[in-house]
């Protein structure tokens, strides 16, 4: 893997996978009222939970 | 990218973001008891409470519905019958002082089974109201609605531009760091942090918003591209003077797809039908097709089936963008999700709101390269050395 692609990997990596799964929960919920429900609550519940994950928990340093 | 389309990038996204932050802000606040709507209506005693009867208890005779209902505004004419999605014990039936009156308009909740008066709710006032107009059209109609509608188009312009500036700015930071030294910084972070996160979900909120203003135009257009056709025969005909029986109307309708059920019915005259007729709109029973209606035209003078005419695109997509606007379709975690979120956009607002400020006034920053005309001094010259993406 080529140096650049690796550090867009790097920036990208979690933004989309966060970005993926809202998406499938915010769909899944349109199709299905069982499982589809409970995917969208986790799916969309997980990028929350990051966020409070990140802005709360006090970090020493977090730049490089 | 270069620094010269950072730069293009970041006036983009400052204007963008600038004009509709106020309108968003007054958005997300207004949004945010809304999506609650039903749980404040009981609590506030406003929601129409529905007395538990058997499954199996006959409907009354609609006419019956309509009769009592009108009883109680004799003055008025008849514009909608219509269930909630998820409760169809009883009727909302609406007057107005004509059938496309918007100010002034009456409802009566009717019980479908009894047929028995169950309120005779508000909705043109009180807390809710008041949010709800707030939200919708700033007290000022189709212009208030378009006007946010534009508002919502320059968020949209506003959340892509920040994911393409999330790139120079992020690049020295792993993700989610979130700088604590300085408060410019911890600002900025948090704001890259929460906008790239809230992303899918703010995109979708305000695509989908922004398409809810036109549903005014798009239901004219629907008139004026399908209704008008299925009316060339009545070319020159005055509308009915008596109205044949709703219930009528109603059963031709449901028997034409005994597997849907009512939404609501459109009264002669009213935007949703034509002077000639009742327009039954039907909903399917499954998750996603309980979201899209079937119209059913019966002449509102012989009890004729006149046409069901297939819904189009544009209404589907009307139909489909609600639910992922209102948040309304799995559950209370999903409200309670919705509203997570929408606080998390209000913290991704207002803090761009901040660093614009910070950015304004130099004296009050720590360092005084802040005066400079780019937003983030230490990202940008490092983006600018390194950067071919």
């Amino acid at each position: 893997m080529s140096a650049a692609t690796n550090s867009f990997w790097r920036l990208w990596r979690w933004p989309l996978v966060l970005g993926l799964l809202s998406a499938s929960g915010l769909l899944s919920a349109l199709v299905s009222d069982g499982w589809g429900d409970w995917w969208a609550w986790l799916s969309l519940g997980l990028p929350v939970a990051v966020m409070a994950w990140f802005a709360w928990v006090p970090r020493a340093q977090a730049g490089r | 990218m270069n620094s010269r389309k950072v730069k293009a990038w970041t006036w983009i996204h400052k204007w963008s973001s600038l004009v509709c932050t106020i309108f968003m802000l007054l958005l997300c606040l207004t949004g945010l008891p809304l999506i609650f709507h039903h749980e404040i209506g009981h609590l506030l005693g406003t929601e129409v409470e529905v007395p538990e009867l058997s499954k199996d208890m006959p409907r009354a005779n609609l006419d019956k519905v309509m009769q009592v209902a009108q009883a109680l505004h004799p003055d008025k004419v008849p514009m909608f019958a219509s269930h909630e999605i998820d409760d169809d014990r009883f009727w909302y039936v609406t007057f107005g002082d004509t059938p496309t009156s918007e100010v002034g308009n009456k409802t009566v909740a009717v019980d479908a089974r009894t047929a028995a008066v169950l309120a005779e709710p508000r909705f043109d006032e009180g807390f809710m109201y008041i949010m709800l107009k707030l939200h919708v059209d700033l007290f000022a109609g189709l212009a208030g609605k378009l006007f946010l509608g534009l508002m919502g188009l320059l968020l949209l312009v506003a959340i892509v531009s920040g994911v393409v500036l999330y790139a120079p700015f992020m690049r020295k930071l792993d993700f989610g760091a979130v700088r604590q030294n300085r408060p410019r910084a911890k600002w900025l972070d948090l704001h890259n942090l929460l906008g790239i996160v809230t992303l899918v979900w703010a995109f979708t909120v305000g695509a989908t918003g922004m398409i809810n203003t036109w549903a005014d135009l798009v239901i004219k257009y629907w008139q004026y591209d399908q209704l008008s056709a299925l009316l060339a025969p009545y070319q020159g005909q005055k509308p009915p003077e008596r109205l044949a029986s709703v219930q009528q109307a109603a059963s031709s309708a449901t028997a034409l797809a005994p597997d849907m059920r009512m939404a609501f019915i459109a009264f002669p005259g009213t935007t949703f039908s034509s002077p000639h007729h009742y327009t039954v709109f039907l909903r399917g029973n499954e998750p996603f097709n309980s979201r899209l209606l079937k119209p059913v035209l019966v002449d509102a003078g012989t009890n004729a089936l006149t046409a069901s005419p297939p819904l189009p695109w544009y209404l589907t997509a009307l139909l489909v963008s609600q639910p992922l606007h209102f948040g309304d379709y799995g559950g209370m975690p999903m409200q309670i999700l919705w509203a997570l979120l929408d606080i998390a956009t209000i913290i991704v607002l207002g803090s761009g709101l901040y660093l614009w400020l910070k950015r304004r006034n130099p004296a009050t920053a720590t360092k005084p390269a802040a005066g400079t005309d780019t937003p983030e001094p230490r990202a940008i010259p490092h983006k600018a050395q390194g950067g071919t993406a």
